[in-house]
């Protein structure tokens, strides 16, 4: 059995979020829109992210997860916050920078999709659709996009002989591979990989497990990964974020969160996860949640779990409970930790 | 470590075109192949168009051009005969050779306007519908105002205005394909909405695709379908608009004629006293065939362009 | 290669003469051979009676300590062909499986793997270019094959009821919540519109919505997705079915939501005495709420057993495989994941050997030409593989 070295990220920072936020406006109107509201999808999201460093993201759906990706890539206009991605030695702003702007930055910065069948435009060749971004930055033409794109194919392993074929003849799992490397094509930095593994079948997404882990520890690369699975984000994952309703509600090394968990949701979350194992299940004690989850698009004045919390005090619903620390890298936003220090980005 | 044979979902392809794989447009032929009535419909409106373009080709032989226009005095208004196969007009003119000059008018301003029309339609919507937002509401409202405008009335305008005395049939087109294309628009504006949300849209703005790129190579390609099947549907509402005009007389002038203003001379002559049947059969007769035979190819080409429909 | 085939056609006699026996014969002789059926317990008998269990439609099923009731639905030799222009897709290839009352029977397998299928064909529900056959398709002594379409209106429904993966587009946007489960109190069990809605409520209690008097008279845009979930098992629930059929239930939902639903599937077992058929491709799902589970591959059973042995010690390699393949909670292990490679057979070609073969990681030269049958596996499981891989069972 091969067991793969947990690759030390290293210590040194590049990419700092903060106080993010992306608010969707609600209109109204015929003729006239005028705002009404605002999804508060992404509600001042911090964190900051190392190199080499995998950082999974989970949170119920519509929790925030893929906008907050979505905004920190620009590809939606934040409403408010920093995102700062250090490129070479500096420290670039990413935040309210145009479409040109971003353009020599996204080399850097690239993307994994959810829906393999979604991802990947229906009329190109698997060749075309790798070879885009390198076509894009004048990287390579001719021969040497061709010869490009078939050790892309060969890294991720998939055979360079289908580079003529269309994506539709191939499976969930290959399609995955292929926008793989699309997102290797441009050598980036950092990965944000969107629930990659949430379309297939469990056979079939350890093999995308395993894909990514070897490219990570082969290029150094850093991810931000989204699920919904705590499983596969803990396999892959150093560090976990869990999000509620646009906030992180609490971040941790991945040991400390699954086995310490703080904050009431995380708790109730990591109880609700079934273990394929009938003996350890017929001795969990579930916290079973009552109650929904309210709708982004109302402000809420105090703690948004707590129309949920097994734990609510009266505290907490006439004040907001910010990040504050438990242990090393340790970070919980809930009012039944007061003590410790503010976290800081 | 890698399985190179994996198979993509079971029926999909056979596992000896491995390599080759393919097209969706090759798919698309297949199941277009196996639709009868539209191959045949194909058929007769290709084999139609070549034949009434013939005479409008430069360095063809010009018997036909000649004899739509020629008048020959004491052969008016004779019956379909083994030398005037579809008959003769009131002014004597051979019926047949102004059945299929005219077909050739009506082919050019159907295609021509139509084509105007897609090119313009297209881009707007398209544009108007992945830009979203405040522009996609100004561009749509401006198309709505021209919508809300009467069609004939703004047709009527533009012929009287450009036209005057020039015998050029471009204004037609234009006038056509200026109004034609409002819809192709919202269709194409239509489908971009949902298009742009797709996520090979997002990943090619994450690779930093710019936007006329992403307009011209991830969104127009994949809009293909729903277009080629509306201008297919397109190409006879122009004809019959043309046909309109020239029963206004707005259209095509005399000596020329084209499928519409054969018809409407063709009714004129249609009285109790004499019906010379045959000048309204042959050119209303060409006209229908050919707007049947479109309307079915268009049907084909919906079906087999709509992988979800594979029969 | 002629033994294979004399096997075949062997099995082919032997199926149509079931077949012959199953249309002529009485309902008390059909009785018997379900009789002779379900006895030989094949764990401890020798290799001729195992030879003679072999046969597509015979099924050993042993009521164990764990399934609480009587078998309430009795499935044999369940077949479901769709005739596509590509060919014929063998969606089902003989299912044979009991279901008692009061058991959670869930099924699980890969995407494609025909668990919808199998479940559509037993309610009659298959269109089309499908064609559904079976030697028994047995429902509290009722034969489900050739009944007519009224009766089997009458049973979908009100004594076998189903409820589907997208709680978003099962529910009809313009009736109130109350209404749509009325309708069916009203269609099978003639009550008024107002005592309907009385019953409507109650039922939303049960399922646990809160202030089910108010929300009675919502529209569905106003239920969240678990709430929506929970409405489509209140109306499930409506006619007090003895089988409740759940294709996915969870599948669209989040962990905190599915742990509720998948409670409440519980609780209605144990207090209605409920039949529950839980598909799932979450093998958590089934280690935490099912009693006995079916594993399929390719449309056929793979291994049958309760809940815990199918964990603790599978019978099938592709069970053990599946279970290698996905990462745990409860461990940090960040070794490798161990993917089953390659994909699932074409259903349009005929088996000749193991469907799972060629991606079996215990395969032996027999298994690409014989196609194994159910044998004993332990005391209560059937597994579909004749190697002898796992030195525990
Ligand atoms: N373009 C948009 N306009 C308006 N609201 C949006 C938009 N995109 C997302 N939202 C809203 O923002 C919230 C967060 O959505 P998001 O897609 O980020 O959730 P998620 O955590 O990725 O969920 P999932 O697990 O379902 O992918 C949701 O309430 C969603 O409805
Ligand atoms: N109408 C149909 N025509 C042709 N083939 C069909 C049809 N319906 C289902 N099939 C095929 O039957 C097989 C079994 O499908 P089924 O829906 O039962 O799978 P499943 O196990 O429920 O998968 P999932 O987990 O994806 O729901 C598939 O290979 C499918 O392609
Ligand atoms: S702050 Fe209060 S409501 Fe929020 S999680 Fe903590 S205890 Fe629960
Ligand atoms: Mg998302
Ligand atoms: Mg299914």
């Amino acid at each position: 059995m091969t067991k793969a070295v947990k690759s030390k990220s290293s210590s040194e920072v590049i990419l700092k979020v903060k106080d993010l936020n992306m608010h969707f406006p609600v209109t109204a109107g015929i003729l006239f829109r005028r705002e009404v509201g605002a999804v508060r999808a992404v509600n001042g999201v911090s964190f900051k992210l190392h190199k080499g460093e995998v950082l999974g993201l989970v949170g119920e759906s519509g929790c925030g997860k893929s906008t907050t990706a979505r905004a920190i890539l620009q590809l939606y206009n934040p409403t408010s916050g920093s995102v700062k991605y250090k490129h070479g030695e500096n420290w670039t702003e990413l935040a309210g920078r145009s479409a040109g702007g971003m353009r020599p930055l996204r080399k850097n910065l690239q993307m994994i999709f959810q829906d393999p069948y979604a991802s990947l435009n229906p009329r190109m060749t698997v060749g075309s659709i790798i070879g885009e971004p390198l076509k894009i930055y004048n990287l390579a033409e001719g021969d040497a996009l061709r010869r490009r794109v078939q050790d892309l194919m060969n890294e991720v392993g998939l055979d360079p002989r289908f580079i003529k074929r269309y994506p539709h003849e191939f499976s969930g799992g290959q399609r995955q591979r292929i926008g793989i490397a699309r997102a290797l094509a441009l050598d980036p930095d950092v990965i944000f990989c969107d629930e990659p593994v949430s379309a297939l079948d469990v056979s079939i997404q350890a093999q995308i497990i395993n894909l990514l882990t070897r490219l990570r520890r082969e290029r150094q690369l850093s991810y931000v990964f989204i699920a919904h699975d705590l499983s596969v984000v803990r396999h892959i994952s150093d560090r976990v974020a869990v999000m509620y309703l646009g906030k992180i509600v609490e971040i941790a090394r991945e040991k400390d969160l699954y086995e310490n968990p703080r904050h009431p949701y995380t708790k109730a979350l990591l109880s609700a996860i079934p273990v394929p194992d009938p003996d350890i299940e017929a001795k969990r004690e579930r916290i079973i949640l009552t109650g929904d989850v309210p709708s982004p698009s109302v402000e809420r004045k105090g703690c948004d779990f707590a129309s949920r919390c097994p734990s609510v005090e009266e505290q907490c619903y006439s004040e907001i409970p910010e990040l504050r620390r438990m242990e090393t890298a340790h970070y919980a936003a809930c009012h039944l930790y007061p003590d410790g220090a503010i976290m800081q980005v | 470590m890698t399985k190179v044979a994996e198979k993509p979902r079971p029926g999909a392809i056979a596992q000896d075109d491995l390599v080759v794989g393919s097209s969706l447009f090759k798919d698309a032929m297949r199941r277009f192949l196996r639709n009868r009535l539209a191959v045949v419909c194909l058929v007769i409106t290709v084999l139609s168009g070549v034949i009434c373009m013939i005479p409008h080709l430069p360095g063809m032989p010009t018997s036909i051009t000649e004899a739509h226009i020629i008048t020959n005095h004491g052969q008016n208004n004779l019956g379909p005969s083994s030398e005037h196969w579809f008959g003769t007009d009131e002014l004597g003119r051979d019926l047949f050779a102004r059945v299929v000059y005219g077909g050739g008018i009506s082919f050019q301003v159907a295609f021509l306007g139509t084509m105007v029309s897609l090119i313009i339609g297209v881009t707007y919507g398209a544009f108007a519908g992945y830009l979203g937002g405040r522009i996609d509401n100004l561009m749509m409202r401006f198309v709505d105002i021209l919508y809300g405008l009467p069609f004939m009335f703004v047709v009527i305008l533009i012929m009287t205005v450009v036209k005057k005395e020039t015998n050029s049939m471009i204004p037609i087109f234009m006038a056509l394909g200026l109004v034609q294309w409002l819809t192709m628009a919202r269709i194409a504006r239509g489908q971009v909405l949902s298009l742009r949300e797709q996520e090979f849209v997002t990943a090619a703005r994450t690779i930093g695709a710019s936007t006329p790129r992403i307009i011209f190579l991830h969104i127009i390609p994949n809009l293909l379908g729903p277009i080629i099947v509306y201008t297919t549907l397109t190409i006879p509402g122009t004809m019959l608009q043309e046909s309109f005009l020239s029963f206004l007389g707005l259209g095509i002038r005399e000596p020329h004629c084209s499928w519409g203003s054969l018809a409407s001379q063709g009714i004129q002559a249609v009285s109790p006293i004499a019906s010379y049947w045959w000048q309204v059969l042959f050119p209303c007769g060409a006209l229908a065939l050919t707007l049947f035979s479109l309307n079915f190819v268009g049907d084909g080409l919906r079906d087999a362009l709509d992988p979800k429909g594979r029969q | 290669m002629s033994r294979k085939k004399r096997r075949r056609d062997r099995q082919q006699k032997k199926v149509e003469k079931r077949k012959k026996k199953a249309q002529t014969s009485s309902r008390s002789s059909r009785r018997q051979a379900v009789v002779d059926v379900s006895t030989p317990s094949v764990g401890d008998k020798g290799g001729a009676d195992l030879e003679n269990a072999r046969g597509a439609s015979k099924l050993p099923s042993k009521p164990t300590k764990k399934t609480r009731g009587p078998v309430i639905l009795k499935v044999r030799n369940l077949r479901t062909d769709f005739h596509t222009p590509n060919g014929v897709v063998h969606a089902v290839q003989g299912m044979s499986f009991d279901l008692h009352k009061g058991e959670i029977l869930g099924i699980v397998g890969e995407s494609g793997s025909g668990k919808s299928v199998t479940n559509l064909s037993l309610m009659g529900l298959i269109r089309k270019p499908g064609v559904v056959t079976a030697d028994t398709l047995e429902f509290d002594g009722q034969f489900l094959q050739n009944l007519p379409d009224a009766q089997m209106r009458k049973i979908r429904g009100k004594r076998i009821a189903m409820i589907f993966q997208d709680p978003m587009t099962s529910l009809n946007p313009f009736l109130t919540v109350g209404d749509q489960i009325a309708e069916s109190l009203e269609l099978h069990e003639n009550m008024s519109t107002e005592q309907a809605i009385k019953k409507a409520t109650s039922l939303l209690e049960d399922v646990g919505i809160p202030d089910p008097a108010g929300r009675v008279h919502q529209y569905p845009h106003e239920f969240s997705g678990g709430m929506r979930q929970r409405v489509m098992i209140a109306m499930a629930l409506a006619c007090d079915p003895e089988i409740l059929i759940a294709d996915e239930p969870t599948t669209a939902l989040d962990v905190t939501i599915q742990a509720q639903i998948l409670e409440l599937l519980k609780r209605l077992r144990d207090q209605r005495g409920m039949a529950v058929i839980l598909i799932t491709h979450d093998l958590g799902v089934v280690a935490g709420s099912c009693d006995r589970v079916i594993v399929m591959y390719a449309g056929r059973i793979a291994e049958q057993n309760e809940t815990r042995p199918i964990f603790k010690n599978p019978g099938h390699p592709y069970t053990a495989a599946l279970l290698k393949s996905i990462p745990r909670i409860d461990s940090s292990g960040k070794g490798e994941l161990h993917p089953i490679e390659g994909m699932p057979p074409d259903l349009s070609k005929t088996l000749v050997g193991c469907p799972f073969e060629p991606r079996c990681e215990h395969r032996e030269a027999s298994c690409k030409t014989t196609i194994p049958q159910l044998q004993a596996h332990g005391s209560t499981g059937l597994k579909a593989c004749d190697v002898a891989w796992n030195k525990k069972g």
